[in-house]
Formats: C-alpha cells, sequence, structure tokens
C-alpha cells in the first residue's frame, strides 16, 4: 500500500475517531484534499534575487508583478484554474474577488484598500499547463528594510507553530551572502524536525548578471529575465533586435556603453523601441540577445528557443520533474500527514492515540523523504565530482526509476538491475568503511546504500 | 614618492610653511625651544596631509574596480607600476593603495576592505575597527538592488565611527533603472535617519572613456564626480581642519614670544611704572604655575574623568560578555552541543568581536569627550587644541585569547550502552523473576524478562539523557571559562589603552601649563633687563623691539587670512 492510500486510511480513521465537530472535521477534508491537489512549490530568497520573475518565467506569462525595486508586498499562491481569477482572503476571514486587469499583458495586482499586513492569502487562479502540475507560491523577499515584509514569509516558510504549507522551495540566490546561509539552515532545520517542506532546491538566480565561479557547486544556475523573454518574445522586440545587430561593430559597442546611450545615441532605430527593448531585456540581456542573433538565429521562434536555453530555465524544470515529480505522492502524503498529525494534536483523544503513533511513525521511517532531505544536502557535502553525480542519480536526483538510479539503458532486464544493484551496495559499503568520514556524507552513503537496497526488494 | 599636486593645494601649503618657518626664526631667537618643537610638529603635519579612505561593503558589489577606477589612467600614464600594496593584518587582508595622482589629492590612501558579507561575521568587526582612524567611508553597493536590511544596519554602525559616508552605487552601466534604486536607497536611508550622500556610477564606462578619451563618457560614469565630491568634502575638511590648527598654533606661539616682547618694551619706555608692570607679570606667572600642578583643576577632572571612565568600561565589557552568556547558555540548552560545536564556537567568538569592538567605541567616544571637558577647565588661559586620541583599534586584541576548548565529541561507545542496559535489565529480572518464582514460576519466565526489556530501556534512556546534561554542563562550563579569559585580556588592554590616554592628555596640558610658565618667567626677566639698560641704547632696542612685535603682528595678520 502506498503512503498516500495509508494516509488517506489514517485521516479516515481519525474522522471516526475525533469527536464530531465541524470544525475537526473541515480540518481533515482540507487534509484530505491536500493529497489530491497540484504539489505546492514555493519560491523564496532575499529581496531583489528574482523570485517573481522566475514564476513568470515558468508560467510563461507575466502574473506575477515585477518592478526594479522590492515589488511583492504578500505571499501570493499562484494556481490553476479554467478561468483568470484574483481572490483575496482578510485575515478576519472574508472572502473577496479583486478584478482580473492586465495592462500590456502584464497582470496587476491591487489590493485596493486593503493594507498589506490585513491579508490573510491572495490567490490567483490561471488557466497554464504548468499551474496544472505545481501550485507556486510567490513570497516577498527576506532582508527587506520593510521588516514586517520579511516577517510575513519568514512565517510562511518556517512557522512558529503548525507546519509550513508548501510542499518543496525553490530557493534563490544570487551570491550566497551570510542571511542566506542562515535563512537556508532554518529551513533545514524545518525539514529535519518534519515541520518543514522536504524539499529544498538552491537556485543560483539571476545568473546571466554574475559570473558564477566560485558558487557553482551544484546550485542550477538560471535567469529569470532571459527565459521569460524568450517565452514571451514580441515580434516589435525582435525586430529591433535584429536591426541593433545589424549595426557596425564601433557603433553598436559605442550604443551599448550605457543605458542612457543606447537610448540616446543617433541610430537608425525609433528610440521608444530601444526604450521598450531596454525595460524588457535590460542591458545585460540586450547584450545576450544580439550575440545570439549575431550567432545565428535568424527568426524570433529560433531567437526564442535559444533565449531559453541559454537561461537555464529547462536546466531547473528538469530538476524539479526528477526531484519532485516523481515523488509528488509521498511528497504530498506528507505534507497531508504533518497536517494531520497538527490536527491530532489539537484535538487530543483517547481514541485516536493508535493513529497519532501510526502517524508518527509514517513520518520517521519513510525512505523517501531521507532520500530527498540528503539531496537537498548533497551540493555542500565534501565528495569530489564523479562520485557526487553518482549518490545524484542513486538517490534518484534524476529519476526515480531502478534503471535511471543505477544508470543502465530504460529497457535492462531485472536480473541485470539486481546485480548492479548488489554491485553498487557493495562499492558504497566500501566508500562507507572509510574511518574518516563526517557524519553529513556517512549519512549520504548509509542513505544510498538504503536506496539500492530497496531497488533489491521492490 | 613624485606627488601631483593641485595648483591651489600647493600654494596653501606654501604659504603656510612660510607662516611656519618665519615663526620659527623668532622663537629661535628668542631661545624657546619648547615652542620650536610644537612649531616643527604642525609642519610636519602641513608637509604630510595623509588620508585615509576606506571602502567597504558587501562582497561581489564592484569594489576592486571601484578601486581601478578612481586611481585608473594617470597611474598607467605615469609609468608607474600600478600593483597595490598588500598589507596584511592578520584577519583581514587589506589592499592598500597610496592614490597618487592629481584626481584625487596628494597622499591619500585608499583601502580596500574584504566583501564583509561571507560566511564568517569576524571579518565584518575586523574591517570596522579600521574606521575610527579613517577620514572618509566609500559604502559600495551595486545598482541591481536596493540596501537591504543588514547592509543599512551596517551603514548605521560605520556611521557611528566615521562621520563621512558616502554611498556609492556602482554597475549603473548595468542596471537601466539605477535610478528607482537610488530613490529607494534614499528612501530606506530617510526612515532610518541617516544622511548620507548617495553617488550613482560606473567603473566600467570610465574605463571606456579614459580608453577613448570621451569626456563626455567620463563625466556620465559618476566617477569624476565622486572624485570631485572627494576632493570637496573631505580633502577640503581635513584642509580647514589643517588650517585651523595651523592657525592656532601660530596664535598661541606669537602669543607666549608677544608677552616677553611686550613686557621689554613696557620696561623701556616706562622705567618709573616697572613695579606695577612685575606685579602684573608675577600674577600671570602664579596662574601658570598653578596650572602646572598636581592639584590643579584640570587635573582633577582629569582623574576623576578616568576613574569613572574606566569602572563604565568595564561594567559595559561585562555587561555585554553577560548577555553573550546567557544567549550562549539557552542556545546550549536547546540541543546536544556536542554535534554542532564547530559552529558554535563560530557563532561566540562573532558576537565576543561585536561586543569587545562596541565595548572600545564606547571608549573611544567617552575619551574624546573627557578629552573636551578637561580642555574647557583648562581654557581659561586662553584656546587649547584637544589632542587627537586614537582608542578603539582592536584588531589583534582578541589573539592572546585561549579558543573555545573542544567538546568531547565521541558518543559512548555502542558496547558501553549495551553493558548499561544491561545492567538495568539485570535488575529487572531478578526482582520480578524473584516476586514470580514465590508464584512458583521459573527465575526467568517471561513476566522478568518484559520488566527487564523495559527496565534495561529505560535505564538506555537515562543514560542518554544523562550525557546529553553532561555534555551541555561541559559546554557551559567551556563558556564560562572563554569569558574569563576574554574579561582578563581585554581588561588588562582596555586599562592600558585609557592609562595612555590619561597619559597623553596629562603630557598634552603640563606641556602647555610649562610653555606658559616659561613665557611668564622671560616677561620678568625681560621686563628687569629692561630697567637695567643705559639710556643711549634705550631707542635702539624700543625699535628693535617694535620691529620684532610688528614682524609677530603680521605674522598674526597673515594666518588669520587662511
Amino acid at each position: 500500500m502506498s503512503t498516500a492510500d495509508l494516509a488517506r486510511r489514517l485521516i479516515h480513521d481519525a474522522r471516526s475517531e475525533l469527536p464530531t465537530d465541524p470544525r475537526i472535521s473541515a480540518e481533515l477534508a482540507a487534509c484530505e484534499r491536500r493529497l489530491d491537489e497540484p504539489l505546492r512549490v514555493a519560491l523564496a530568497g532575499t529581496l531583489k534575487a528574482g523570485k517573481s520573475t522566475l514564476l513568470n518565467a515558468l508560467v510563461g506569462e507575466e502574473i506575477a508583478p515585477t518592478d526594479a525595486t522590492e515589488c511583492t508586498q504578500v505571499v501570493t499562491w499562484f494556481s490553476h484554474s479554467a478561468t483568470p481569477r484574483v481572490d483575496l482572503t482578510h485575515n478576519g476571514g472574508q472572502h473577496t474577488s479583486l478584478p482580473v486587469r492586465r495592462i500590456d499583458g502584464r497582470l496587476r495586482l491591487d489590493l485596493g484598500p486593503v493594507s498589506a499586513d490585513r491579508v490573510e492569502r491572495l490567490e490567483v487562479g490561471w488557466p497554464s499547463a504548468l499551474l496544472d502540475q505545481y501550485t507556486l507560491i510567490d513570497t516577498p523577499g527576506t532582508s527587506s528594510n520593510s521588516s514586517d515584509v520579511s516577517a510575513r514569509t519568514l512565517a510562511f516558510l518556517a512557522p512558529d507553530e503548525g507546519s509550513c504549507h508548501a510542499d518543496a522551495i525553490v530557493y534563490l540566490t544570487r551570491s550566497l551572502h551570510s542571511n542566506d546561509v542562515a535563512l537556508l539552515r532554518t529551513l533545514y532545520e524545518q525539514a529535519g524536525t518534519g515541520r518543514g517542506a522536504l524539499g529544498i532546491v538552491t537556485v543560483l538566480s539571476r545568473a546571466d548578471e554574475t559570473s558564477a565561479g566560485e558558487l557553482d557547486r551544484g546550485f542550477v544556475p538560471v535567469s529569470g529575465l532571459l527565459a521569460l523573454r524568450g517565452r514571451t518574445l514580441r515580434q516589435r522586440e525582435f525586430t529591433t533586435l535584429v536591426l541593433l545587430a545589424a549595426l557596425p561593430d564601433g557603433i553598436l559597442e559605442a550604443a551599448l556603453v550605457s543605458p542612457g546611450r543606447l537610448v540616446t545615441t543617433d541610430l537608425p532605430i525609433s528610440p521608444s523601441d530601444r526604450e521598450t527593448l531596454l525595460t524588457a531585456f535590460g542591458m545585460v540581456g540586450t547584450r545576450i540577445a544580439l550575440s545570439l542573433i549575431r550567432s545565428g538565429a535568424r527568426d524570433a521562434p529560433t531567437l526564442a528557443a535559444e533565449l531559453v536555453r541559454y537561461s537555464g530555465l529547462d536546466q531547473l524544470r528538469e530538476t524539479l520533474r526528477a526531484r519532485f515529480g516523481g515523488r509528488h505522492r509521498q511528497l504530498k502524503a506528507h505534507s497531508a500527514l504533518r497536517t494531520l498529525r497538527a490536527v491530532l494534536l489539537r484535538h487530543r483523544s483517547p481514541h485516536a492515540v493508535r493513529t497519532f503513533r501510526t502517524v508518527d511513525r509514517l513520518l520517521a521511517d519513510n525512505h523517501c523523504f531521507t532520500e530527498l532531505q540528503v539531496l537537498a544536502g548533497l551540493p555542500a557535502l565534501p565528495i569530489p565530482e564523479p562520485t557526487r553525480t553518482a549518490l545524484d542519480h542513486v538517490l534518484g536526483g534524476r529519476g526515480i526509476s531502478p534503471a535511471t538510479r543505477l544508470g543502465l539503458p530504460p529497457d535492462t532486464i531485472r536480473s541485470h538491475t539486481r546485480a548492479a544493484a548488489l554491485h553498487a551496495i557493495r562499492y558504497w559499503r566500501d566508500q562507507l568503511s572509510d574511518p574518516l568520514l563526517d557524519q553529513p556524507t556517512a549519512r549520504t552513503y548509509q542513505a544510498a546504500i538504503r536506496s539500492c537496497e530497496a531497488i533489491i526488494a521492490g | 614618492m613624485s606627488v601631483m599636486t593641485e595648483p591651489a593645494a600647493r600654494t596653501a601649503t606654501a604659504a603656510m610653511t612660510k607662516l611656519l618657518d618665519g615663526l620659527r626664526a623668532l622663537t629661535d631667537a628668542a631661545r624657546r625651544p619648547d615652542l620650536g618643537t610644537r612649531l616643527a610638529q604642525v609642519r610636519n603635519r602641513v608637509t604630510d596631509p595623509r588620508l585615509r579612505i576606506v571602502l567597504t561593503g558587501q562582497t561581489g558589489q564592484g569594489m576592486s574596480t571601484l578601486i581601478e577606477a578612481i586611481i585608473g589612467a594617470p597611474v598607467n600614464a605615469a609609468g608607474r607600476a600600478d600593483t597595490p600594496d598588500v598589507v596584511d593584518t592578520g584577519a583581514v587582508p587589506l589592499i592598500e593603495v597610496d592614490a597618487p595622482h592629481d584626481l584625487v589629492a596628494p597622499g591619500v590612501v585608499l583601502i580596500d576592505t574584504p566583501g564583509t558579507s561571507g560566511m564568517d561575521s569576524a571579518r565584518a568587526s575586523a574591517v570596522l575597527s579600521l574606521l575610527p582612524g579613517a577620514d572618509a567611508v566609500l559604502f559600495v553597493s551595486d545598482a541591481s538592488q536596493e540596501y537591504t536590511e543588514p547592509e543599512i544596519a551596517y551603514l548605521r554602525q560605520i556611521q557611528q565611527l566615521c562621520p563621512t559616508v558616502i554611498g556609492v552605487i556602482t554597475k549603473i552601466d548595468l542596471y537601466p533603472r539605477w535610478s528607482d534604486i537610488q530613490r529607494a536607497n534614499r528612501k530606506h536611508l530617510t526612515s532610518a535617519g541617516l544622511d548620507v550622500p548617495l553617488l550613482p556610477l560606473s567603473a566600467t564606462m570610465s574605463e571606456i572613456a579614459r580608453r577613448s578619451n570621451d569626456t563626455e563618457l567620463a563625466v556620465e560614469s559618476g566617477v569624476p564626480q565622486l572624485v570631485d565630491f572627494l576632493r570637496q568634502r573631505v580633502v577640503g575638511d581635513a584642509d580647514l581642519v589643517l588650517r585651523h590648527a595651523v592657525v592656532n598654533d601660530i596664535r598661541f606661539v606669537s602669543d607666549h614670544l608677544a608677552m616677553a616682547l611686550n613686557a621689554e618694551l613696557d620696561a623701556l619706555n616706562d622705567p618709573r611704572n616697572g613695579a606695577e608692570l612685575v606685579q602684573r607679570l608675577q600674577q600671570a606667572r602664579q596662574a601658570a604655575e598653578a596650572l602646572r600642578q598636581r592639584t590643579a583643576n584640570w587635573q582633577l577632572v582629569l582623574g576623576d574623568g578616568v576613574t569613572e571612565l574606566s569602572v563604565d568600561v568595564e561594567h559595559d565589557l561585562r555587561h555585554r560578555l553577560r548577555s553573550v552568556v546567557r544567549e550562549a547558555e539557552a542556545n546550549i540548552m536547546t540541543s546536544d552541543p556536542a554535534k554542532r560545536w564547530d559552529e558554535f564556537a563560530a557563532w561566540i567568538n562573532g558576537r565576543i568581536a561585536e561586543s569587545v569592538q562596541d565595548n572600545f567605541v564606547l571608549a573611544h567616544t567617552r575619551s574624546r569627550d573627557l578629552a573636551a571637558k578637561v580642555a574647557a577647565r583648562f581654557a581659561e588661559e586662553g584656546q587649547v587644541a584637544v589632542p587627537q586620541l586614537y582608542l578603539d583599534y582592536t584588531g589583534s586584541i582578541l589573539d592572546p585569547v585561549q579558543p573555545l576548548e573542544p567538546l568531547e565529541t565521541r558518543k559512548a561507545g555502542m558496547v558501553q550502552r549495551v553493558l548499561t542496559s544491561m545492567r538495568g535489565s539485570y535488575g529487572g529480572v531478578l526482582m520480578v523473576g524473584l516476586m514470580t518464582s514465590l508464584a512458583g514460576l521459573a527465575l526467568v519466565n517471561p513476566w522478568s524478562i518484559g520488566a527487564g526489556v523495559l527496565l534495561g530501556a529505560n535505564t538506555f534512556w537515562e543514560d542518554r539523557k544523562a550525557q546529553t546534561a553532561r555534555r551541555q554542563a561541559e559546554a557551559k562550563a567551556a563558556v564560562a571559562r572563554l569569558m574569563d579569559d576574554v574579561i582578563f585580556q581585554i581588561g588588562k588592554e582596555s586599562k592600558y589603552r585609557l592609562r595612555e590616554a590619561q597619559r597623553i592628555l596629562r603630557d598634552h596640558f603640563t606641556t602647555t601649563a610649562t610653555e606658559m610658565l616659561r613665557s611668564a618667567d622671560d616677561a620678568l626677566r625681560a621686563a628687569h633687563e629692561a630697567n637695567q639698560v643705559h639710556a643711549e641704547h634705550r631707542t635702539g632696542r624700543i625699535a628693535e623691539v617694535h620691529d620684532c612685535l610688528s614682524e609677530l603682528r603680521q605674522l598674526r595678520v597673515r594666518a588669520a587670512a587662511l
């Protein structure tokens, strides 16, 4: 029986064991609903890390507002809906629907007379294939000078009581400052106590602006802006870019010296077009797009594809799919169990003791979660490169089928897979026998051994 | 070092040295080596005006590129090796650059510090210790985002240590909307109550402008504006302070010289009035003598002030460290400290460094207040300059402190644990076994085994809890020992520094009092000698003294014109 089914049965048991009370049954229903909903992925990071831009790039439409300065004020949920809608829940409990206003292709989220601290929840429903798979949650940046904004994010990601509402977190960082480290540590601790999201993927954001180098420790570099521009490229932008790319080298270089010059230099392209381009692409984006055109992107669809490829968005989606996609049932089950545990704790009942214990046991003893935890910590371990990649594979970081884990072709017959798994167990045991191993590394090797055993048993 | 000097600055310097040299000649003629030393000191300051400008900011904000842009072109044009001197000061690898060209000023020292945001916070506090000696601090942050909360907190610390802070927004060539960022930063600064000028610039643009000789682009890059700003505000301010010092010293020395000359002139002009003149001079002498005494008012103020200060500073240190200890103990109690001991040690070292830094800043500001108070007491006799005090360099003072001792991290071996739990279960089996044997069962039966397992598990858990508690107690003891060591070392250092401050102040004011006494003595002697002068020499001597006095007056007028 899968964990999800177990969770469903436990919720059912709890319903009969707890006293009948409309509040409790509503909570349990929410618990059960969570098993059927898409996976919830939160985007987190310090301010201006590019969370909203990356969200837009993932969805392929500008539905999360962005600006040059701090912009996102409240935790906003983006979920699938047949028609666009914006719902606002006040902290008093009443609901209002906000008008869906799009200006120039961008969704405007205007809270109206409601101040940000009175909002319990802001939910945007949007027809999108990606949102059918994942519910995306945009959080305001931490380390903000408006401390109440940062506090809202922290309350969402690492609540003082209860558990985090997200199943997985994509953490965006630009250069891993000490406050990033502190927040990541909190998130990992939460995951360790079983109250936080289990899957954490760290992304090096605004990668087009930063020269990665030193930070290249298994973080996924992504440029949200380039990806978004690639997915929403307009013919007019493309024409302007082509005209710019056709200019002689000297003139183009002189114009690209500064944003002011790009707009004001005397060129055979209308300044307003140039300004639009600059607002959309930024200086770095414009330079990259121009070099892509010069190296062979002849038409708009090619350029769009090239931009997306260059941005690293596909790699991020692949990581998300491999890490969370294959495990989405278990992740949701874990979330549901966590919520169920909280409900049982709140309404203690002598009849529900057995259910409570089962929930605890399931939460503690599940190798899938151990795998995700060690996978999330993998980039930080002092392991040489080929071993790191092998660990990533065997722990299911690239997909959870036995063949992917062992690096075999997909049509390998069962006996071969078992033999390979046995071989792998021996190898990892051998690694584990090193007396100088630090504890996190040893734990990772143990998890790898356990994963191989699961393949043999499976 | 071939220093290109700005013409205006050069003429000002030349004028000041000329005045000082003129006065020096008069001092030598009057045989007053004590006043001569004073003039030599101020002359040194005029000819070597070194300014220290510190650049600081989080990592990756383009600090080093900015330094290159500021010193950039003329360095290479003059064919100088532009490799900066790397001054290694232990924890903080500094790059100190003597900026030797006309853009900035003669002898400006730019200090490039490593980014403060890295993994360890000790770095930031080491950078902070450089700031009190700096003439200006450039806080560097790029135009990709507005100030974050840690940055504003850091700015606030900087401003307490160095009043001239300039916010530099770099990389404006990459971000079209840098002016929005500047506005947002201004808003954050205003709401934090910080008065920091913001200058946007781009080092890359300045570099291109330099290569293509494009003055328009150079202006757009914002680097010349920064240099202008530095020249006007920082160099200008430092210049103003220096001129004040020069004018003050010239006035002080010429007053002292004139005192003897005036007395002589009075005696020469009107020999019959001698007694009254001598009486007046005697009074001046007594006043100076009184100032030199150990019982002088200013001495009392200084003595009391230093005692009070040292008590306050020590109390402040203890108070700060006590709150660190409290935080540390709370931290230790949350879980088994052995598992995260390294991390904990790094954290507590950072906190201690921070507290010590704050404590020294307090000592510094309070000592300056004390100096001003003593000067006010002393100043009944005229203007007295306050000597410069530097007390808050904490660079290496934590070095002699023993690091936090390692905690026994090894868990008790499995054998040990099994033995402990066996011992527990043995008792259980025996107890229940004996009881049940009365009921005719064997000694080892399901009941006694059950009891054994229960008691064994219980002992096992108890043992584990006891071990954690023991390690927590050990950790607390280690923290207490560390604090003891810190208080011992820092207390010694801090007392030494306060003594030093006391000595500087006492020497400064005693020297001034001695100079005053010497001048009064000279005046008395001059008046006495004037009475013995023959009538035929009298007119000649009067003319000489008149010449000297008018020369002094002219010097004073020219000094005032500075």
